[in-house]
Order: C-alpha cells, then sequence, then structure tokens
C-alpha cells in the first residue's frame, strides 16, 4: 500500500486549514454562495437534493482496512451511519453538514484520504484495475503508474481550469477491468517486441450525452514518458478543447472534430516540445513507488483447491459464491474474492458503518489488510488464501454481503438517480431494485449467466447504461419518468455503446421490458452462449420484436 | 398556477419551505403559496434570505391544481418526503436559522 510523504501529509493539513477558514468566512457572510461554491466543489461538497454531498477519492480503488475503518467512522458520526460507493471507485456521504466538513476532511487526512479532484473541470481521481496487483493475468502492477499519475496531477496549474472534467484510467492486464476506452484517457500498460515496458495510449472516449469508445492514438509509449505525453494531450486539449459550450467540451468531442490520427499529430508536434528531461519518470521514484505495493512472499499452496472442492461439495451456497465472486490470483493458492454489494432488493454500492468496519477487519484477517473499490460498485478483497474462502464466505454471510452474483443479473450498476442527485430526470435505484427482487433466484440468475445491466437516471450516464448489455436511461418525458432501453453495450476490452431498441417504457414497463429481453436470450441461445453472444449472432431485431411487436 | 418558495438551509443543507411572515420551515405543510402573480415578491423573499446566509438555492415548486397542495414535479415530492428508497426522512437535523 502507498503511504504519503511528508510532503503529502503537508499539502492535505494546508488544504483542510484552508477549506476550514473558507468554511467559517462562507458562514459569517464574507464569501457569498457564487463565491464560496467552486471552493467547496474543489474539496468534494456538492449540494444535493436533500442535504450536502461529501464525495471523497478512494485513490485507483485501493483502501487499506484502516482507511476503510474511518470511512465507518465518518458514516457513523457525520452522517447516517452508511456511504455509497460509486461507478467512480469512490465513496459519496449523502447527509453532511456545512460545518462538519473541515473535521470530515481533517479526520481523513490522518488516514492519507482527501476529496481534493473529485469535482471540478479538473484531473479526476485516477481509476484502475481493482484486481491490481493480485490478477493472474497482468503484465505491471497499474496502481505503481496511478500514483505517479496522482502526484504529477495533483493541483497541477496548468491542468486545474480545463474545459471540463478529466478522467484516466489505467489497466495492467489484457482484460479490462476498469472501462479504459470509455475514459478521456485510457492506459493500458504493454511491452513491445524489445521487452520494454509501455502504454497503450486511448484518447477521447467518454460517456454522457455524446458517448464514444476512445481510439488508440499512440502504440506504443514508453514508460518513461507517459507524464511528458499526457501533459502534451492535456495540453492540447486546454488550447483546442470548447469553451463555449458545456456539452462539447469534453476531450471526445475534439478527438472526434479532429479526428484521431490529426489529434496524435497534434499531441506528438507538443510532445516534441517538451523537455525530455524535465518530465521523465524518474526510475527510482517508480522502484520506491513499487516497493511501497509490492506483495509479501506468500506461500504457493498447490493443495488449496482440493480443499475447497470438499468444502464446496458440502455447501452448494458456497459453491455458487465462488463461482461467481472469486477469481484466480496470481499466487497458486490464493484468490480475489467479489465482495458483493447488491443484496436482492438493495441499494447498489451502499454500504453500512458496520458492514465497511467488519470488511476492514475480514481485510486485515484474510486479505493482507487490502480492499479494493470496483467502478461496479463492489468491494474486493484481493489476496485471500483459498483455504480461507469457507471462512471469509461465512463471515460475510454474517453481515449481508455474501451474495453470489459478481457478473450477473442482479449485480446491477446504477447512479443515484433522482432520489438524491439533482441532475437526474428519473429514479435508477428503485429500478435496480425491483429487477433485482425479480431476478432474486440464484438458480435462475447462473441460468442466465454474465450479464450487465447499467441503469442511469439522466443522459450524463454515470450509471453506465451505454456500456450495459443492457442498459436503461431515465428521461423526464413531460413530468413522467419514462425510461429507454439500449442492447449491446460493453465495458471491457471489447468495449461497445449500446444501441437503443425503440420507444421508451414507464416504470412498470421497463421491468417487463427487461424480462422480456432475458426471455428472448434464453429462447435463442445455444449451449454456453453467452447474452452478448447470443445478441451478436442474432442481432437486435428479435428482441426489437418481442418488445415491440405485442405492445 | 400556485407555488410554494423551497431552498436549502446553508448550514445543514436541510430542504425548506418558504412559511408565512418569511419563515423557513422543514414542514411542506407550513409553506405559504403563491399565485402566479405573487411570484415575484416571493422570489426576492428568498433571494433576500439567500443573501442574508439562511438558505441557498431558492426557486419555485409549481404546484398540482387543487387540494391538498402537492408538487406536480417527482423532483419536488421527492424533496419534499424524502428518497423513495431506503429509510431515509428528510434531513431535519438543521436548527433553526432564520
Amino acid at each position: 500500500m502507498y503511504t504519503y510523504d511528508t510532503l503529502d501529509k503537508a499539502l492535505l493539513n494546508q488544504r483542510v486549514a484552508e477549506f476550514r477558514e473558507q468554511v467559517k468566512r462562507r458562514i459569517a457572510g464574507e464569501l457569498t454562495e457564487d463565491q464560496f461554491k467552486p471552493l467547496r466543489l474543489m474539496n468534494g461538497l456538492y449540494l444535493q437534493t436533500h442535504a450536502y454531498m461529501l464525495r471523497v477519492a478512494v485513490p485507483y480503488g485501493t483502501l487499506s482496512s484502516d482507511q476503510m475503518r474511518k470511512f465507518a467512522y465518518i458514516a457513523r458520526t457525520y452522517d447516517r451511519g452508511y456511504g455509497h460507493f460509486t461507478t467512480r471507485q469512490n465513496i459519496q456521504f449523502n447527509w453532511i453538514e456545512l460545518g462538519s466538513t473541515p473535521d470530515i476532511l481533517y479526520d481523513l487526512s490522518e488516514v492519507d484520504l482527501h476529496a481534493i479532484q473529485t469535482s471540478g473541470n479538473c484531473i479526476r481521481n485516477v481509476t484502475a484495475d481493482p484486481f491490481a496487483g493480485a490478477a493472474a493475468d497482468e503484465l505491471d502492477d497499474p496502481r505503481v503508474w496511478s500514483e505517479i499519475i496522482r502526484q504529477w496531477s495533483t493541483l497541477h496549474p496548468e491542468f486545474s481550469f480545463l474545459p471540463r472534467k478529466f478522467k484516466i484510467a489505467v489497466t495492467g492486464a489484457d482484460a479490462d477491468r476498469a472501462a479504459i476506452k470509455f475514459h478521456d484517457i485510457g492506459l493500458k500498460i504493454v511491452r513491445n517486441d524489445a521487452g520494454d515496458l509501455g502504454f497503450q495510449v486511448f484518447v477521447g472516449g467518454g460517456q454522457g450525452r455524446t458517448p464514444f469508445v476512445a481510439p488508440l492514438i499512440r502504440p506504443f509509449l514508453p514508460a518513461k514518458d507517459i507524464l511528458r505525453y499526457l501533459d502534451a494531450a492535456l495540453r492540447v486539449y486546454n488550447q483546442h478543447g470548447r469553451r463555449d459550450n458545456i456539452y462539447k467540451a469534453r476531450i471526445k468531442i475534439l478527438v472526434d472534430s479532429l479526428g484521431a490520427d490529426q489529434f496524435s499529430l497534434d499531441v506528438e508536434r507538443e510532445f516534441e516540445k517538451l523537455d525530455p528531461d524535465l518530465l521523465a519518470v524518474n526510475e527510482k521514484e517508480v522502484e520506491r513507488i513499487r516497493d511501497m505495493f509490492a506483495l509479501p512472499y506468500l506461500r504457493p499452496d498447490t493443495d488449496a483447491q482440493a480443499g475447497l472442492e470438499q468444502a464446496m461439495e458440502q455447501s452448494n451456497p458456497l459453491r455458487r459464491w465462488c463461482e461467481t465472486n472469486t477469481e484466480v490470483h496470481k499466487v497458486p493458492g490464493y484468490a480475489i474474492a467479489t465482495v458483493s454489494l447488491k443484496p436482492v432488493g438493495g441499494i447498489p454500492g451502499d454500504a453500512t458503518a458496520d458492514q465497511m468496519d467488519t470488511v476492514a477487519d475480514l481485510a486485515d484477517r484474510y486479505s493482507l489488510g487490502e480492499i479494493r473499490v470496483t467502478y461496479t460498485q463492489n468491494l474486493v478483497l484481493p489476496h485471500v488464501r483459498v483455504a480461507d474462502l469457507p471462512l471469509l464466505w461465512a463471515a460475510l454471510d454474517q453481515i449481508s454481503l455474501a451474495t453470489a452474483n459478481a457478473g450477473l443479473v442482479t449485480d446491477i450498476i446504477a447512479c443515484p438517480g433522482l432520489d438524491y442527485c439533482t441532475l437526474a430526470n428519473a429514479r435508477s435505484i428503485p429500478l435496480a431494485q425491483r429487477i433485482s427482487e425479480r431476478f432474486a433466484d440464484l438458480d435462475a440468475q447462473h441460468n442466465i449467466g454474465p450479464l450487465d445491466i447499467r441503469i442511469s437516471g439522466c443522459i450524463n450516464a454515470c450509471g453506465h447504461h451505454h456500456a450495459g448489455h443492457i442498459g436503461i436511461l431515465g428521461v423526464d418525458k413531460k413530468g413522467v419518468e419514462l425510461y429507454q432501453l439500449t442492447l449491446g453495450g460493453q465495458g471491457n476490452r471489447d468495449s461497445a455503446i449500446g444501441k437503443i431498441l425503440g420507444p421508451g417504457f414507464d416504470e412498470d414497463g421497463i421491468i417487463g421490458a427487461v424480462e422480456n429481453v432475458i426471455a428472448t436470450y434464453l429462447n435463442m441461445r445455444t449451449i454456453g452462449e453467452t447474452f452478448s453472444e447470443t445478441l451478436q449472432r442474432k442481432g437486435h431485431s428479435p428482441f426489437k420484436e418481442r418488445l415491440y411487436d405485442h405492445t | 398556477m400556485s407555488y410554494v418558495i423551497s431552498a436549502n438551509r446553508l448550514l445543514s443543507g436541510s430542504i425548506v419551505f418558504l412559511a408565512a411572515d418569511e419563515r423557513w420551515s422543514e414542514q411542506f405543510e407550513d409553506a405559504h403559496i403563491f399565485s402566479s402573480d405573487e411570484l415575484e415578491d416571493a422570489h426576492q423573499i428568498g433571494q433576500r434570505a439567500e443573501k442574508c446566509n439562511f438558505v441557498i438555492g431558492s426557486y419555485a415548486v409549481e404546484l398540482k391544481a387543487g387540494t391538498p397542495a402537492v408538487p406536480k414535479r417527482l423532483k419536488d415530492s421527492i424533496r419534499r418526503t424524502g428518497p423513495t428508497v431506503g429509510d431515509h426522512n428528510p434531513r431535519t437535523l438543521g436548527g433553526p436559522e432564520s
């Protein structure tokens, strides 16, 4: 785990003191709301529908057990006893008071956490593969490079007032678990033919009103040049990105209007102008950071699987959970365990303070004190001995976090929607709850197989509906919630944008429509064929006919 | 058409409604109902309260025709009664600020 040095800690302390003073001046009336709003947003404090909301960064989705305990403490002390994990690997507290915020930020700083750059037109919290440092298919640990980018981008004076917000994601594995092609910049760690470490650079992806899958603009960038190249790309965006229209201000619009080839040329030109030595990544610094993330020696245990098989024979629920919620670890005898925050009928991404405390304890007992947050709104314990999986599963079951549904139909991504968000046009969470209740039967879920349902309450697409196998977008039609259905999106290595199937549905209608889509798939699939594969083979027409020919 | 004026308290963020005598109440039922003709004056009361730093983001909530008074838009209904999910009432932690 990375721990902050004296420079980082001094920065956080100064920031807390500065914001404390700003809040004091606001309450005293020395700052107007117009003056104060940009200052509070720079510290992650939004005014949402019911109260202030504080968004706290989870750096590249990695948390220590102590950091998770701090979230539990904040939820219990300053909020209503729970927190909401978001689709950007962050956490949001929904019921915060203005006057408490400086104290919360101080408490967070004690464990190297903060809310800096969780809002505003700046480079936001860098996201990464939640299986980083544990995945068997990983080429290099993306957290090392994410941390380097964090240091470079934190309070970067040139990039603090960009045309719009800017999101960077990093993966070190071929299987993309960070949806990098739906980011302003997506970085994939690769090696060239000579064996040198570097990046494939994808620029101009995003969802929202105008979704794009990011094109590849640099097939191989030497790792040492990453900051110089990012600097060049951001500089081109800062100079040429539109500031006259908020809906056309993201880098994806610039890349699309210039074309990927021209944008790439512009970046290369800027790249050549920048001093290679000034922004070269220092190898010693890379090694210092790498050492902090390095796994301690874990003794491989090739016999562990046999023991687990025996335990699974005794318990079908354990078997199901292991099938869906565990992944292969780089060390034989260890596993990566997904802790589902999607209980049937629950609110996707919500965790109570008690659950957070228990997950922290379980991380200490079973996962070297490490926890990850996924953009799919779940938690991960990345380093669990296979032999401990039955004990972990039983402990998670005690706190209702052992739902065996990772990647299945009830593992639904949903934004806060109209229930909490001032931007939303329709509710998202109740739909997620109803769909999850409809498909609650685990046998049915496992029979359906891998299926991503993603729900957004407005076109800003925080619920990633464009990237869902089944995407649902809530809109407001003359004061009534209406839901559009899209099919065929993907947020993985083969990222794709879903296509709208037809006219929208009301709340009851959309639940029926999802049922019909799934029933159509089950009728058409061949043995072992997933929903995505069936959709690719048969196209949208059979689904459209089923939904609209009978309505 | 008729309206009430809503806002959030500066300190707590609680949702409040403009009642008679320019008080701000957390109870929708206390809200003073304004006609279209009175709306401009109502907005000015809201803006004055914002300048005094009691509340932020004051705006007019359109009501459905008829009685009892209920908001026309779902968003405003949710502001009145709290999220439709979970077990959360509207925030009432804020003490009197006005």
